[in-house]
């Protein structure tokens, strides 16, 4: 049987895999509104700031440290860090955005890419689980290397962020790319770091903005997004 | 220099139909004390460091435990300074437990942290609050002394905080800053960021409530949810700013005043 994890990785972090990550702006749209992204640089400079100080930093470490426990088969130590990922969102848009998404993708995965340790971890965790600890279960179960899983998923994320900036912003599909380039250095660092925490208890953000403005999203007046 | 390591445990009890003080241990530079509460108010702790802040080395601890049907205000006396830290000193560590029994009501409200140019703290607060229990907590961190002019342009604040109910993980956030805070969804222009959590049965109303009073917030960036049934209120501002919507906030919220040294 075949058994190729990059078209695995890329399958399932395209945006065509149906979690519905199209429908989450993880907070962009309202920063749009607030006029805090107000064209590309500013784009990338916030995308910057939420990988390297912000969901970037903490996903990172979740998804590393969901990775190697399911790497070694340490569930006792999966289930706590999933409980962990499932706890460490800083809002109701926020924790909507992880939990479905990772509960889709668990679902989707377990039909197309079926593992035994998929069906146990959907078992004991009641179909819940947070996107990155997801995704970085799965990796890990079908071979699929942390470093190229994690980097992969933060760009997913950042593409995703992008493409949900581009719909709110008046910015062009090159403006996306030419943001998406500029990013490629803060996703490479922040998957770098991720993977060299050594404790979750040292982690955190520096973004209270990010928070706001998901905060103020719940009560944002027109709205594209869930978040 | 002399690292300290203090520590307080307070506990207050419900005897013959009032709270009353139950434990209480105390070790330097924490020290507790128990101003006579105004009249219809609940017991209070008002929580001191006699050393009169914390620097590099010290490692506090401080614990607060409301037993069943009980309920009771802690506070700090003053700001909480966090001095710069000698170079190769290890961060300080502040650890603060809450614990709420089933029927009790705590109000954790200390006072404003000052985390200064330079100052390395790790400040990690666990909440248990058992169902049927309420808690209202409320923390200021503010990033160098703005007033005097102060940037926060090396040091580490790690403030970390979960709420447990018996035998799981509710919530849990940490704000790490170390040095100059990013730009993008950083700080902004803000130099302080305080965060309100509740923990009730049934959060709907006090959320209600919440963005309500949060709505007509002056001069800071204020908003509120409920995640995995925990409100969490975010007020980010100038210190002075913060410091005012934030007393502002919590009166009305709980409808009554906030404990007296927070006016002294």
């Amino acid at each position: 049987m075949v058994n190729d994890p990059l078209y695995r990785l890329l399958a399932w972090l395209s945006p065509a895999y149906p979690v519905g990550a199209f429908s989450y702006s993880h907070g962009v749209e309202t920063a749009v509104e607030e006029g805090l992204i107000r064209d590309r640089v500013s784009l990338v400079a916030w995308l910057d700031s939420v990988l390297r100080h912000g969901t970037g930093t903490v996903d990172g470490a979740l998804f590393a440290a969901g990775w190697r426990t399911a790497s070694a088969s340490d569930w006792l130590a999966f289930d706590a860090v999933a409980e962990r990922a499932a706890a460490w969102r800083g809002t109701a848009e926020m924790a909507l955005e992880s939990r479905q998404q990772g509960g889709s993708f668990l679902s989707i995965t377990r039909t197309a890419w079926p593992h035994a340790a998929l069906d146990e971890a959907h078992r004991r965790l009641g179909g819940e689980l947070a996107l990155p600890v997801a995704v970085a279960l799965a990796a890990s179960v079908h071979g699929i290397a942390l470093e190229q899983a994690l980097a992969g998923y933060l760009h997913a994320f950042t593409a995703n962020l992008i493409s949900a900036a581009l719909r709110a912003v008046p910015l062009g599909q090159t403006d996306g790319q030419i943001a998406l380039a500029a990013l490629e250095a803060a996703v490479h660092d922040a998957t770098r770091t991720a993977i060299a925490v050594e404790s979750l208890d040292e982690v955190g953000t520096a973004t209270p903005l990010l928070d706001w403005c998901s905060l103020r999203h719940e009560t944002q007046y027109t709205r594209l997004f869930r978040s | 220099m002399q690292r300290a390591s203090g520590e307080s445990r307070v506990t207050f009890d419900l005897r013959d139909g009032k709270t009353r003080l139950g434990d209480l241990y105390q070790r330097d530079p924490c020290r507790v004390l128990f101003p006579k509460p105004e009249l219809g108010e609940p017991p209070q702790a008002v929580m001191i460091t006699t050393s009169g802040g914390v620097t590099g080395g010290d490692a506090l601890r401080m614990s607060v435990e409301i037993g069943p049907g009980a309920e009771a205000v802690a506070t700090t006396q003053a700001a909480e300074k966090i001095y710069r830290a000698s170079r190769g000193s290890v961060a300080c560590t502040i650890d603060v437990d809450v614990r709420v029994a089933e029927g009790a009501v705590l109000d954790w409200l200390p006072q404003e942290t000052i985390v200064f140019e330079g100052a390395r703290l790790k400040r990690r607060t666990v909440a248990e609050v058992v169902e049927g229990g309420s808690l209202l907590a409320c923390e200021m961190v503010v990033l160098g002394r703005g007033a005097s002019g102060e940037r926060f342009a090396s040091g580490l604040l790690l403030d970390a905080w979960s709420v447990r109910r018996p035998g799981r993980l509710v919530w849990t956030d940490t704000l790490r800053v170390e040095g100059e805070t990013p730009d993008g969804a950083g700080f902004g222009t803000a130099n302080a960021l305080a965060t309100v959590i509740g923990v009730w049965d049934v959060p709907l109303p006090h959320f209600e409530k919440a963005r309500a009073l949060l709505e007509t917030a002056d001069a800071v960036r204020a908003g509120v949810t409920v995640v995995n049934g925990i409100l969490v209120a975010r007020l980010l501002g100038e210190a002075t700013a913060v410091r005012h919507a934030t007393i502002r906030f919590l009166t009305e919220f709980r409808g009554r005043r906030l404990p007296r040294v927070w006016h002294v």
